[in-house]
């Protein structure tokens, strides 16, 4: 992203007819997987992607080669998952990916699925992403008609098949067991781990779960080289990451740099900065799920590492900016009226303490804040954080507990005013 | 390979008739007044090629996929629906209930015959959503998450809809409408049918 950078995910983006897989192939398209199935055995491939220190890019950041090696060889199939369920508020990287792209996606689950030695991919894409669906469609027959798909793959020998796997709507199903359990055709409720997905997964099977843009990273991390990979980003935040711009800046959108760009140079030069005479009051930088940071935090390094050290998280790297008009209660009560809707009910903290904590909020920003309120949001999201069986409860009272840890005179004022300090927002 | 009703060849066919008075009870339906659903040929096949992609052993698996068919043949998933579902995956219709009562975007009733899906999440309210929801909701005559008497419109608040860029943004049978406005909007109500 500085000048340098030359962009590697979202290269065919904005190229004519780019989801053809005449041009993809005519751009580098599957030269990645052609490579490794003619000189690597899958061992080896994952000792590559090791040595890239390539991190999952679905939020939690777990290095991919090592998740790959924890599947056992019992003699059961394995299974890959592509996890298209895309829903973290903020985020929409994913969906540019399969959009503007859909062959370095495709070819991503093949190099993933030749690495586990998976014979089935499937792609569990967000039910809300129609216009994606098509696009995929189309490139999985183009890639089956081109003999990289199916049977024999390109006369190697290698059989993999990718299909479509489209969800209904429920934020859930992304975490990894709930869409286990939705993929079987069941509600999309979390699993007890353990057992994880590398040894009970999809079926009963081995399962490796990976995010669209993990995958996307593998076609250039088999042709130009782990060391390569190193190269772009940071020690232990290696590659190029996707960034998602939203809310009041400028120039939202999707941008490609290195993993550690700073927070102040995506948002005041890529972006373009903040609405005309307004300044940045607070931005989340991961998607709802992770704590708001603000000014001070602003040369952080948007990495894993760094992030977590200022206090926050990369998350999915959906960066959400707010101006002086946004008030912070309203925004927190915003995020609990998703987290409400999309709690799957099977842990009671997590339901409950949910609704608990969005009737609290509502209460606050319209100025009916009851005594003790303050003290009982804060009394809740202790009873949610690390109650739930999936990270779903740690996520949903993050709001509340940014908000309140560095706004904390904004609950103060709605509580002693009865009324909201900012007008800008409904 | 439709099965119609009281021939299923599954052993289990007495419970399953059992269920099937259940679940049409809840949707508050006579139950002999009931016609049943068939997929057309072309769903039929479709659904036939989509059991190839899970295991024979999995047939569940196959049910969002199943579900997703039946809605775009019937408009909604009706018990009907749901019962046809049941039998061609060898499952209890309350399992199918089960499952398609969990997801947002499988209907149990009938709908409009446009579909607003306003994105009131965080990016979308930043950027005027509720301004947009409180004028769709005048200028149709509705409640958010009612159908236009005329059955032409339903409007739902839904949450992030994965395009902030395009804030605020919706989807209408299911194509994305971004940066919208009150001039945006009027234009695309006027060229619903």
């Amino acid at each position: 992203m500085t000048s340098a950078f030359e962009p590697v995910l979202t290269w065919n983006a904005g190229v004519p007819d780019a989801q053809r897989i005449e041009v993809s192939l005519s751009r580098g398209g599957y030269q990645g997987l052609a490579k490794v199935l003619a000189e690597q055995t899958p061992a080896e491939l994952i000792e590559l992607v090791k040595r890239s220190e390539l991190r999952g890019r679905g939020g939690a950041g777990f290095p991919t080669g090592a998740k790959w090696g924890f599947l056992p060889k019992d003699g059961r199939p394995h299974y890959l998952i592509c996890n298209a369920d895309e829903s973290e508020p903020g985020t929409f990287k994913d969906r540019f990916l399969m959009e503007t792209d859909p062959h370095l996606v495709i070819e991503g689950c093949l190099l993933a699925a030749y690495a586990i030695e998976a014979p089935v991919c499937y792609i569990y894409i967000r039910g809300e992403f129609l216009e994606q669906t098509r696009v995929l469609e189309r490139a999985l027959a183009e890639a089956r008609e081109h003999g990289y798909l199916g049977r024999n793959i390109r006369g190697s020998g290698f059989d993999c098949e990718v299909y479509l796997h489209r969800g209904a709507g429920a934020y859930e199903c992304g975490e990894e067991t709930a869409l286990l359990e939705s993929l079987e055709g069941k509600r999309g409720l979390p699993r007890v781990k353990p057992p994880f997905p590398a040894s009970v997964g999809l079926f009963g099977c081995p399962t490796a779960i990976n995010n669209v843009e993990t995958l996307a990273n593998l076609p250039c991390i088999v042709t130009r080289g782990a060391d390569w990979y190193r190269s772009i980003g940071k020690e232990k935040n290696t590659g190029p990451k996707l960034y998602c711009l939203s809310g009041h800046v400028r120039r939202p959108g999707v941008y490609e740099g290195p993993l550690g760009v700073p927070l102040r140079e995506l948002i005041f030069e890529h972006a373009g900065g903040l609405r005309e005479g307004h300044r940045l009051k607070a931005v989340i930088p991961g998607g709802s799920s992770v704590p708001v940071l603000t000014e001070e935090h602003l040369d952080t390094p948007m990495d894993f590492d760094s992030l977590l050290r200022a206090g926050s998280m990369l998350g999915s790297a959906g960066v959400i900016v707010m101006d002086e008009t946004t008030c912070m209660v309203w925004t927190a009560a915003k995020l609990m009226q998703f987290y409400r809707h999309e709690s799957c009910g099977k842990c009671t903290p997590c339901r409950e303490g949910t609704d608990w904590l969005l009737q609290i909020l509502e209460r606050l920003e319209h100025g009916q804040g009851r005594a003790g309120d303050i003290d009982l949001l804060a009394d809740v999201c202790d009873n949610i954080g690390g109650k739930t069986l999936c990270p779903f409860g740690d996520g949903a009272v993050v709001p509340v507990t940014s908000t309140l840890a560095r706004f904390g005179e904004e609950y103060e004022f709605h509580m002693r005013e009865k009324r909201c300090p900012t007008s800008g927002t409904d | 390979m439709a099965v119609t009703y009281g021939e299923s060849p599954d052993p289990s066919g007495q419970s399953t008739l059992r269920q099937r008075t259940t679940l049409s009870r809840r949707a508050g339906r006579a139950t002999d007044a009931r016609e049943n659903m068939v997929f057309t040929p072309e769903n039929q096949a479709r659904l036939e090629e989509i059991l190839k992609r899970y295991p024979p052993e999995h047939r569940r698996a196959a049910l969002l996929p199943a579900l997703w068919l039946a809605q775009e043949q019937e408009g909604y998933l009706s018990p009907e629906a749901m019962e046809c579902v049941a039998r061609l995956l060898q499952l209890a219709p309350v399992h199918v209930l089960e499952t398609a009562s969990y997801y947002d975007m499988f209907r149990l009733r009938p709908g409009g015959r446009h579909d607003i899906r306003l994105c009131t999440n965080l990016s979308c309210s930043l950027l005027g959503a509720h301004r947009i929801l409180h004028w769709l909701s005048r200028r149709l005559g509705i409640e958010p998450g009612e159908t236009t008497r005329d059955g032409s419109v339903s409007l739902t608040p839904v949450q992030c809809l994965g395009s902030c860029e395009k804030a605020p943004m919706m989807q209408l049978d299911g194509r994305v409408e971004g940066y919208l406005s009150e001039e945006k909007l009027a234009q695309v109500l006027s060229e619903l049918s």
